[in-house]
């Protein structure tokens, strides 16, 4: 076999590998049901560590709380990734025991409407409400609803500080970094020490 | 010897596992109180915000430092994905994992991937030969180094293989053809991996995640040049002149990305090309005769050289809801003048490779996810060089000499699915298992040789020819148990079959003891394999290479022990390694019995010697212990200090020369930035203690000369343009402190060739590089 030959057979090959994956294109995003929108970029483990450090740089953290923490575990029915978040969070919430030095009280709150989340911060009377995955384009209408409200919003998606939740997490060349909404901070009563800022993303 | 050596090396460890105690209380004693101030930058936050300046004063919240302590070693956790194949703390990883993020790189001046690893590294050791085709750059890992193309790493970008299933190599310089600003992080994992990744996995497993559109910016260009002077006899620095000229090399590149919604998805896409192209500096080489080849009018090889590389490359990202796709492309063309007849044009390898992936992630329910990956490669490879003495050529072909030719092509598609079941839903108890199903085809001409005048091909000799199609399927399973806050256990096994020669099983069991939430102690045992590729078990030269009649996989044991130590400004890691290779491939000289076989078979022409007839077999085994140092710190803001130390020493039993690798290297880094807007000055350094320099494989250049020790500088400054937003320079001098490369061009005078000289290869002893970037965010 001769060198025209070898170069010929090889690019059979890859007009057949560019076939493969033009086809392989089409085939997912034709089937695609679930959307992905959420990502969870920092193991929930390592969040809840965080955030338990985060409690305590939490200037009004201790008259939220009063005895006991509640945090309020936000899920979206029908959603696996919120489910499966949730169990985490709630697993190493009871493992950690405490949050700010509070003992902690996990209350799972299935998402309806971004009016009864508030309702149930209230009643429950909630020092932290922990946003889990598949909120989608809910995030803006809860972090409105949350405005007024003595609560530190928390999410397990690292976009959803930049758009209205106080405290997220997202992974910055393999690190977790702190992203911490100001804007709404000060509408929740929220008050971060300057040292804590300091290692945080700021978003205004 | 060896025993003596690994006893050192055991006492060094323990030492260094004594000192770290110590160590750790002064590194927190050393966080001056005042260091966590509020930055400049944070400055208009208080200015501007009452609830933060309410914070700030009197006794706020969090005002222990053990608390500070204590988030700042959270904040400096990596979180990796390459060891067990999903994220997870690297304090909990089963293998030691050592993450070089991008902006390090970066702030250090790194050109390339494989002077990242070797100036940011742990554990690894490269250097470049600057010679032969063989292998440009070689890496050695842990006390071993096989001059084989690094075959026995496995590269990935993004969990996507990209080493040739044909020949199992790969590239870690410009070659690879991934821009520096793709990259966000890259993450190497030392010791065996074929429990996750199958063969090749063999020494270390190097994942370069690239960036997400959101860490890219929206536009993003690039471009630096490289000023190198000629290099005189023996690698002295010359004036340019007299036809001694300047080097230099640039490096263009531009992309874009874009985040957002698409048909009611979110969606992302990044896209970066680059172009690079270097023209050496002129390198005088002092002229030799023994067995080498030059043309009229030189009267030996040797005198002034200079080679060419340029080495185009694109890279795209995408991701629509849950379906991911990439997709590589680079082509690298370098001129080779140190092989064959001295600074022939026609001397080069050519490589070209394209990488695609298409990814599915999905969710199936509380307990269980599944990723889908669907892959499709091709990488071919083309070497050319021009010979003259008869040895090096075909009968009939002595006269002109010959052109060599060696091509190599291979494509491969692929599917693989991974299930992960979190059976309790708390992250305590999980499984792994899926599945990978490959099919390859490989084809090659090995060795063709062309009359050098008239291009003929030889009348009589057949040339070699192979192609191969073959089948790779395998079975991965993994359990992770986390007993508690201190305990975690990763076992795993992988099952690989593989047409080409049957079977083999990767096993590897890691405990992890976390005492506390900053100190990890892991011990892990794992084995891993190579298995033979088609090359391998096809490669045939007329002139010298006999066909191996079969092969058996290549494998390795290691045990390995680390005590991890984080600060909060900080870190310090002590590891110990013990590995045993066994059935390494290599070139042994034929047998009479095996050289008359292959002459009577039309395998071998009339003019092979004997002497320098090889075949591949399974014959060396390597033992290697040593241990490794590492560790970084922060004292304040804008300073960090780091460096990385290997300690090793190998013994090989087998056939042929062992690669050498230093018994001693590693780097060390000190960068401070001037303020938080301010620029960066960096130094940055790598070294390793005296070994034997190397000969190429096959050479007949019976050398065990010394080179070393070697030492190399870098001082980097970088930093934003402050009139311009989103451009930012960096400026760099890098300076070689030896003249002696740990490679053997020539061993000096013989009985035969009085004037011969020792040579080693040359060695870039001093560049500088001015480089500007845009990004627009």
């Amino acid at each position: 076999m001769g060198c025209a030959e070898l170069r010929r057979r090889t690019s059979a090959r890859v007009a057949l590998v560019a076939v493969v994956f033009a086809s392989a294109l089409v085939m997912p995003i034709a089937e695609v049901r679930h959307v992905r929108a959420d990502d969870v970029t920092v193991p929930i483990a390592l969040q809840v560590d965080l955030l338990g450090r985060a409690a305590s740089y939490e200037r009004t953290f201790a008259s939220h709380a009063g005895a006991s923490a509640s945090v309020l575990v936000v899920t979206r029915r029908g959603n696996a990734e919120s489910a499966r978040a949730a169990g985490q969070i709630e697993s190493a919430l009871r493992r950690a025991g405490t949050i700010g030095g509070r003992p902690v009280q996990v209350v799972p709150h299935v998402f309806t409407s971004a009016s009864a989340l508030r309702a149930a911060v209230q009643s429950s009377d909630a020092a932290i409400v922990y946003v889990t995955p598949g909120l989608g384009g809910e995030i803006a209408s809860v972090a409105q609803a949350l405005d007024g409200v003595s609560v530190l919003s928390v999410s397990a998606v690292s976009t959803d500080a930049d758009r209205g939740i106080v405290l997220g997490f997202e992974l910055v060349a393999a690190r977790p970094k702190l992203v911490v909404n100001l804007r709404h901070a000060r509408l929740q009563s929220v008050e971060f020490s300057s040292r804590f800022l300091r290692l945080a993303r700021v978003v205004q | 010897m060896m025993r003596r050596r690994a006893r050192f090396i055991a006492w060094c460890i323990f030492v260094l596992a004594l000192a770290s105690g110590p160590a750790r209380a002064q590194l927190d004693e050393a966080t001056p109180p005042d260091s966590v101030e509020p930055t400049p930058s944070v400055a208009p936050l208080d200015a501007t915000d009452a609830h933060v300046d309410a914070a700030a004063d009197g006794a706020e919240a969090g005002d222990d430092e053990s608390d500070m302590n204590d988030l700042e070693t959270l904040l400096g956790e990596q979180v990796v994905t390459t060891a067990s194949r999903s994220a997870e703390r690297a304090s909990v990883a089963p293998a030691t994992v050592v993450t070089i993020d991008g902006d390090t790189m970066r702030r250090y001046g790194m050109r390339s991937l494989d002077e990242a690893l070797q100036y940011l590294g742990l554990g690894i050791s490269v250097s470049s030969s600057g010679r032969d085709y063989t292998s440009d750059v070689d890496t050695g890992v842990q006390g071993v180094l096989l001059r084989d193309r690094n075959k026995h790493v496995l590269l990935m970008l993004d969990g996507h293989v990209m080493n040739s299933q044909s020949n199992g190599e790969t590239r870690l310089d410009v070659a690879l053809g991934v821009p520096l600003e793709m990259i966000d992080h890259v993450e190497v994992m030392l010791g065996p991996g074929s429990v996750s990744y199958g063969s090749n996995a063999m020494m270390a497993v190097i994942n370069i995640v690239t960036r997400r559109a959101r860490d890219y910016g929206r536009m993003r260009a690039v471009a630096e040049g490289t000023l190198s002077p000629p290099l005189g006899i023996h690698s002295q620095l010359a004036s340019p002149g007299g036809g001694d000229r300047f080097g230099g090399r640039l490096r263009v590149g531009v992309g874009f990305a874009r985040a957002g919604t698409f048909l009611g998805h979110s969606a992302e896409v990044v896209v970066h090309g680059e172009y690079q192209q270097e023209v050496s500096p002129t390198v005088d080489v002092p002229p030799q005769t023994e067995d080498r080849d030059f043309l009229p009018p030189r009267t030996a090889w040797g005198g002034r050289a200079q080679y060419q590389t340029r080495t185009p490359s694109l890279i795209v990202r995408a991701r629509l809801g849950d379906v991911s796709l990439f997709l590589q492309g680079s082509s690298h063309y370098r001129e080779t003048p140190f092989v064959g007849i001295f600074d022939d044009p026609s001397s080069h390898e050519h490589g070209v490779s394209l990488h695609g992936e298409l990814r599915h992630d999905v969710v199936l329910s509380a307990r269980a996810s599944l990723a889908s990956r669907l892959y499709g490669d091709h990488v071919r490879l083309e070497e050319q060089s021009s010979w003259m003495r008869s040895f090096y050529c075909l009968p009939g072909q002595q006269v002109d000499g010959c052109n060599f030719v060696r091509r190599n092509g291979s494509s491969w598609v692929g599917v693989e699915e991974q299930l992960v079941v979190d059976w309790n839903v708390d992250g305590r108890f999980e499984t792994t298992i899926g599945g990978d199903l490959r099919f390859r085809y490989g084809a090659a001409r090995p060795a063709d040789y062309y009359d050098r005048i008239t291009g003929d091909g030889p009348w009589t000799v057949r040339l070699p020819y192979w192609n191969s199609r073959s089948v790779l399927g395998a079975l991965f399973v993994q359990q992770v148990v986390r007993a508690g806050d201190h305990w975690t256990l990763n076992v795993g096994m992988r099952f690989d079959g593989d047409s080409l020669y049957g079977v083999h099983f990767s096993p590897r069991a890691a405990v992890m003891y976390l005492p506390t939430a900053r100190t990890t102690i892991r011990v892990g045992y794992s084995e891993a394999f190579r298995a033979p590729s088609a090359q391998d078990l096809n490669d045939t030269d007329p002139t010298y290479v006999i066909r191996p009649t079969s092969l058996g996989a290549e494998t390795v044991r290691a045990l390995d022990f680390e005590v991890a130590q984080r600060f909060a400004r900080g870190s310090l890691s002590v590891r110990g390694f013990a590995s045993r290779f066994q059935g390494l491939v290599a070139q042994r000289q034929a047998t009479t019995a095996e050289f008359d076989a292959a002459y009577a078979a039309g395998g071998l022409v009339s003019n092979a010697d004997p002497l320098y007839v090889t075949r591949w077999d399974n014959s060396n085994t390597i033992d290697s212990v040593g241990g490794t140092l590492a560790a970084t710190f922060q004292p304040i803001d804008g300073l960090e200090i780091g460096s990385n130390l290997t300690l090793a020493a190998n013994e090989l039993k087998g056939d042929g020369p062992l690669p050498t690798i230093a018994h001693f290297y590693g780097n060390a880094r000190i960068s401070y930035r001037f303020g938080d807007d301010g620029p960066t000055l960096a130094l940055v350094s790598a070294v390793s203690s005296r070994r034997t320099a190397s000969t190429e494989p096959g050479s007949p250049i019976p050398s065990r000369l010394p080179a070393g020790p070697l030492g190399d500088l870098r001082l980097v400054a970088s930093g934003p343009l402050a009139s311009i937003t989103g451009l930012t320079w960096r400026v760099a001098v890098h300076t070689s402190l030896n003249s002696r490369g740990p490679y053997v061009f020539s061993a000096g005078p013989t009985a035969t060739t009085p004037t011969d000289t020792v040579m080693f290869a040359p060695v870039q002893r001093l560049f500088v590089f001015v480089g500007a970037q845009y990004d627009l965010r």
